[in-house]
């Protein structure tokens, strides 16, 4: 077994792999995000051992579809590849149809932001009009997004401070960000 | 308001880290660290989703570090040539073994020759000089003790070349022997054992061949027999019975591997049968998780139920008692109204515990 330095990003080491096709490059690579990847798992089967066999199924793809296709931002296309397999999965398992409607609609509800994860607005544009469209926003979202980012609380301490179940800190936080990007995007026209 | 702080909103950051990720879920950062690992997660769906599920399961950090230190990843190369030699070795063990077993019979049928052909020379010699005839008694004896031990030594050490055997025989037969005999003789008596074993050797050529013709033979006679016990059997039993139907229609050529098959199918085909009786099992099961105080579990057991289930009103007034004793009087009311379309023990049941409720 080859050692690979730490060093190399993510992309190095897919390039090497679709260049070489060796699987010390893909076992690397996985190893980095196996962690996300049994996290995801243990999320949508909530089962340790379905969770290891997805996590191998997962890794049986990524052998073969890393070669065929052109992955430009890795880690989303991984994440989509993993939620796919546990759908794949429960399907297979035939789970009440009930549970995954569930997960679905929980999945909707998340998704309140793209999978192209981090938003990347210009910071000087941004911090014109911040402000003014922090102030525009409902009293909850507003008062969760203070704390958040600009006390710097965690999710726990705003749960005690305002009372609402960290659940609702969270989606407070997640549609005031969303509120803002969309405020800040039609001031810059 | 902070303008470095207003930066924070649509920072970048990496995703977590393995050892963020469990310092999160085990409860060991700062305030500030958590505030840092919950602002990415905030936008990283993947990460966001990875801190829910440890958290939604006990253990799950050690079971990951077990699942770490037995990385199958790396271990795929090893053991598909592990598999492989794993059947390459069962082969050859077979093989080893079908050659002793004729082995055995051809080497008992070869010493019977040797110790005949001995026994005549030795007579000619007898016929000249009568003074050797006590010894040759004794060389007989000695001869068929030997033929038996060497017999085995050959058993015990099948991939030997002829030549070698026959080296070593002559060596083991006459070497230890108590003859006193002249040199000539021994050398005589070398060159006739040498000359047994080696037709001994081209005959077991043969008779090899010809006995895996017969076993070949043996074997085409099994499928048959088994060919035909699926085809009676297939006769016999009419369709729609709740014995597996092995297809024998469509299987006049099978062999032996694909009888098999077809045999750890139907056994398949049994352990989901003891599948399909589920519903009815997890009603005992919540039933037992409920007398056992465990109503959570007894909850989602029961849940399992569906609808066209005959014991489902059963499931639903133990699920709407199971809420009552978890302090839950409303979400127990919604199961144990269920519960009255049920038979008449379950709605008096329901009845009762609504009253009390009321």
């Amino acid at each position: 077994m080859r050692a690979i330095d730490s060093n190399i990003t993510d992309n190095e080491l897919l390039i090497k792999y679709k260049s070489t096709e060796n699987s010390d490059f893909l076992a690397a690579l996985f190893e980095r995000h196996l962690h996300l990847i049994y996290g995801a798992c243990l999320k949508n089967l909530e089962d340790e051992d379905n969770a290891k066999d997805v996590c191998m199924e997962v890794y049986e793809l990524l052998s073969i579809k890393l070669i065929q296709h052109e992955v430009t931002h890795f880690k989303s296309w991984l994440y989509r590849v993993t939620f796919n397999q546990c759908m794949q999965y429960l399907r297979k398992k035939n789970k009440s149809k009930k549970n995954i409607q569930e997960y679905q609609l929980n999945y909707k509800e998340d998704m309140e932001f793209s999978l192209e994860t981090h938003p990347s607005i210009q910071k000087e544009e941004i911090l014109t009009h911040l402000e003014e469209c922090i102030m525009n926003l409902k009293d909850s979202q507003k008062q969760c997004i203070q704390l958040f980012y600009l006390n710097q609380l965690c999710y726990n301490q705003i749960s005690a401070q305002t009372k609402h179940t960290l659940k609702k800190v969270k989606s407070y936080i997640q549609n005031g960000k969303r509120n803002l990007k969309i405020c800040l995007e039609s001031k810059n026209g | 308001m902070d303008e470095q702080l207003l930066h924070n909103i649509f920072d970048h950051y990496d995703c977590l880290s393995e050892q963020k990720l469990s310092d999160y879920v085990n409860n060991s950062l700062s305030n500030i660290e958590r505030n840092e690992v919950e602002r990415h997660t905030i936008n990283c769906k993947f990460c966001s989703d990875a801190i829910d599920g440890f958290m939604k399961q006990e253990n799950s950090i050690a079971n990951y570090q077990s699942l770490k230190q037995n990385p199958f990843y790396r271990k795929r190369k090893t053991k598909t040539i592990l598999w492989l030699s794993g059947i390459a070795a069962s082969i050859l063990a077979i093989l080893i073994v079908n050659n002793l077993k004729l082995n055995n019979q051809f080497t008992a049928e070869g010493d019977k020759k040797i110790i005949k052909e001995v026994a005549i020379q030795y007579t000619v010699k007898d016929s000249v000089n009568l003074d050797h005839q006590p010894q040759i008694k004794k060389q007989e004896k000695n001869i068929s003790l030997k033929s038996s031990k060497t017999h085995k030594k050959e058993v015990n050490s099948p991939r030997q070349k002829p030549s070698e055997v026959i080296n070593k025989k002559s060596k083991a037969d006459f070497s230890t022997t108590n003859f006193e005999t002249d040199n000539n003789e021994e050398i005589g008596e070398i060159k006739i054992v040498k000359e047994v074993l080696e037709t001994r050797a081209a005959q077991n050529k043969s008779q090899t061949t010809a006995d895996l013709n017969k076993l070949n033979e043996e074997n085409t006679i099994v499928i048959n027999e088994k060919r035909n016990y699926f085809k009676t059997n297939a006769k016999l039993k009419p369709k729609n019975t709740h014995s597996f139907n092995y297809e024998t229609d469509s299987v006049p050529n099978l062999n032996i591997q694909e009888i098999n098959e077809v045999e750890s199918n139907s056994r398949k085909k049994l352990k989901d049968k003891s599948k399909y009786i589920a519903p009815l099992s997890a009603l005992d099961s919540g039933i037992t998780f409920y007398e056992n105080k465990q109503f959570e579990n007894a909850i989602k057991q029961l849940n399992a139920l569906k609808k066209a289930d005959p014991d489902y009103f059963k499931a639903q007034l133990y699920t709407g008692k199971s809420h009552l004793k978890l302090n839950r009087p409303l979400d127990s009311v919604k199961f144990l109204t269920e519960a009255l379309k049920g038979n008449k023990k379950t709605k008096k049941e329901a009845k009762s515990l609504l009253k009390s409720i009321k």
